[in-house]
C-alpha cells in the first residue's frame, strides 16, 4: 500500500473514532444529568433552548454545591425543626399567607443549617436542585402561588396547595416520615 | 396557637395551656366574697387532665387542617360536641350534690341553708360566666 493512503487512512479512522468517543462521551454526560436532575433537566432546557448550555449550567450548578459542605441535621435539630413547622402548620387556619411566609422561612433556616448560602429564592431552588430534584418542582410551585398571593389572585385553596408544596420540600430536607394527622385515629 | 416561628429548644409548658378561663374568673369572684365559700371551691368541670387532653386534640385537629380541610371541620364539630356532653354532665352532677347537701334532712338550719344558697350563687354565676 501507498504510505501516503496509509497516512490517510490511518488519519480518517482516528477522527471517527474521536468522534464516536466524543459522542459516547456527550451521550453518557446528557444521560447522568438527566438521571440526577429528573424534571429539572428539562426546565433548564425550555430556559436555555440548548443542550449544551443546560448541561453546562447544570454541571456548574453540580460543582457548586459540591464544594459546600452540607451536612445531615442533629436529631435535635431535626426535633425541633418539626415543632417548628407544626406551629406554621396551625398558624395557617388563623393566617394562611402569614403561615406560608413563615413555612418559607422555616425552609431558609433549615437550608441554613444544613450549609446551603442564605440567598433568594430562585438560586436556593438551584442549590436544592442537585441533591433534591424532585421535590424542587414543589417548591417552584408553592413559591408561584406565593407570588400569586401577593397580587391578591389566590384562594385560600391555592395557598394550603402551597403549604403542602413546601412541606414535601421540608420534609426532604429535614428527613420526616410521611405527615399523618394525629387525630385521625383518635376520635 | 404560638406566634413564633422561631424554634424552640423547650416544649410548651402544658400548664399554660390547662387553665380554663372560665375557672379563673370564678375564683376573682369568688375571691370579693365572704369566707366559707372560698373554704369550699367548687371543683373544675374539667380536671386539668382532661382539659389538657381536650386541647391537644384541638391542636393536632389545627395542624391536620393543611391536610383534610373538610374532615377536619368535622372533627372540630365532634370535638366540640363531645365537650358539650363533658360540660353538661359535669354541671348536672354538681347540682345533684348541691341538692343532696340541704334536700335529705328536713331539718336543715337557717345556716345550712343559708350557705347552700351561696353556693347555688357560686353556680349560677358560673353558669353565666361560660
Amino acid at each position: 500500500m501507498n504510505p501516503n493512503v496509509a497516512i490517510a487512512v490511518a488519519f480518517v479512522v482516528g477522527v471517527l473514532v474521536g468522534v464516536v468517543v466524543m459522542y459516547a462521551a456527550q451521550q453518557e454526560r446528557t444521560a447522568r444529568l438527566k438521571k440526577q436532575f429528573g424534571p429539572e433537566y428539562g426546565r433548564v432546557i425550555a430556559d436555555t433552548g440548548d443542550r449544551y448550555r443546560t448541561e453546562a449550567v447544570l454541571e456548574e450548578r453540580h460543582r457548586r454545591v459540591r464544594q459546600l459542605s452540607i451536612r445531615p441535621l442533629t436529631a435535635t435539630e431535626r426535633r425541633n425543626f418539626e415543632e417548628g413547622w407544626r406551629s406554621v402548620q396551625a398558624r395557617f387556619v388563623d393566617e394562611p399567607a402569614v403561615a406560608l411566609r413563615e413555612a418559607d422561612v422555616l425552609i431558609g433556616k433549615v437550608m441554613t443549617a444544613q450549609g446551603y448560602p442564605v440567598t433568594e429564592f430562585e438560586h436556593r431552588a438551584e442549590d436544592i436542585s442537585v441533591d433534591h430534584p424532585i421535590v424542587v418542582e414543589n417548591y417552584r410551585d408553592g413559591h408561584a402561588i406565593a407570588i400569586r398571593n401577593e397580587q391578591g389572585r389566590a384562594s385560600t385553596e391555592d395557598l394550603r396547595k402551597a403549604m403542602l408544596n413546601y412541606r414535601r420540600l421540608f420534609e426532604e430536607l429535614v428527613g420526616l416520615p410521611e405527615w399523618e394527622p394525629a387525630e385521625r385515629t383518635r376520635l | 396557637m404560638s406566634d413564633e416561628i422561631t424554634v424552640r429548644d423547650e416544649p410548651r409548658d402544658p400548664n399554660v395551656v390547662a387553665i380554663n378561663p372560665s375557672v379563673a374568673r370564678e375564683s376573682n369572684v369568688e375571691a370579693r366574697r365572704e369566707g366559707k365559700l372560698r373554704q369550699e371551691p367548687i371543683a373544675p368541670l374539667f380536671s386539668n387532665d382532661e382539659s389538657r387532653g381536650l386541647r391537644t386534640r384541638w391542636e393536632n385537629l389545627q395542624v391536620g387542617f393543611v391536610d383534610e380541610p373538610r374532615r377536619t371541620v368535622e372533627q372540630a364539630d365532634l370535638l366540640v360536641n363531645e365537650t358539650i356532653r363533658g360540660l353538661t354532665s359535669g354541671f348536672a352532677n354538681e347540682r345533684e350534690k348541691l341538692e343532696k347537701q340541704w334536700h335529705q334532712g328536713a331539718d336543715a338550719s337557717t345556716e345550712d341553708l343559708r350557705l347552700a344558697f351561696q353556693r347555688y350563687r357560686s353556680f349560677f354565676e358560673r353558669l353565666l360566666s361560660i
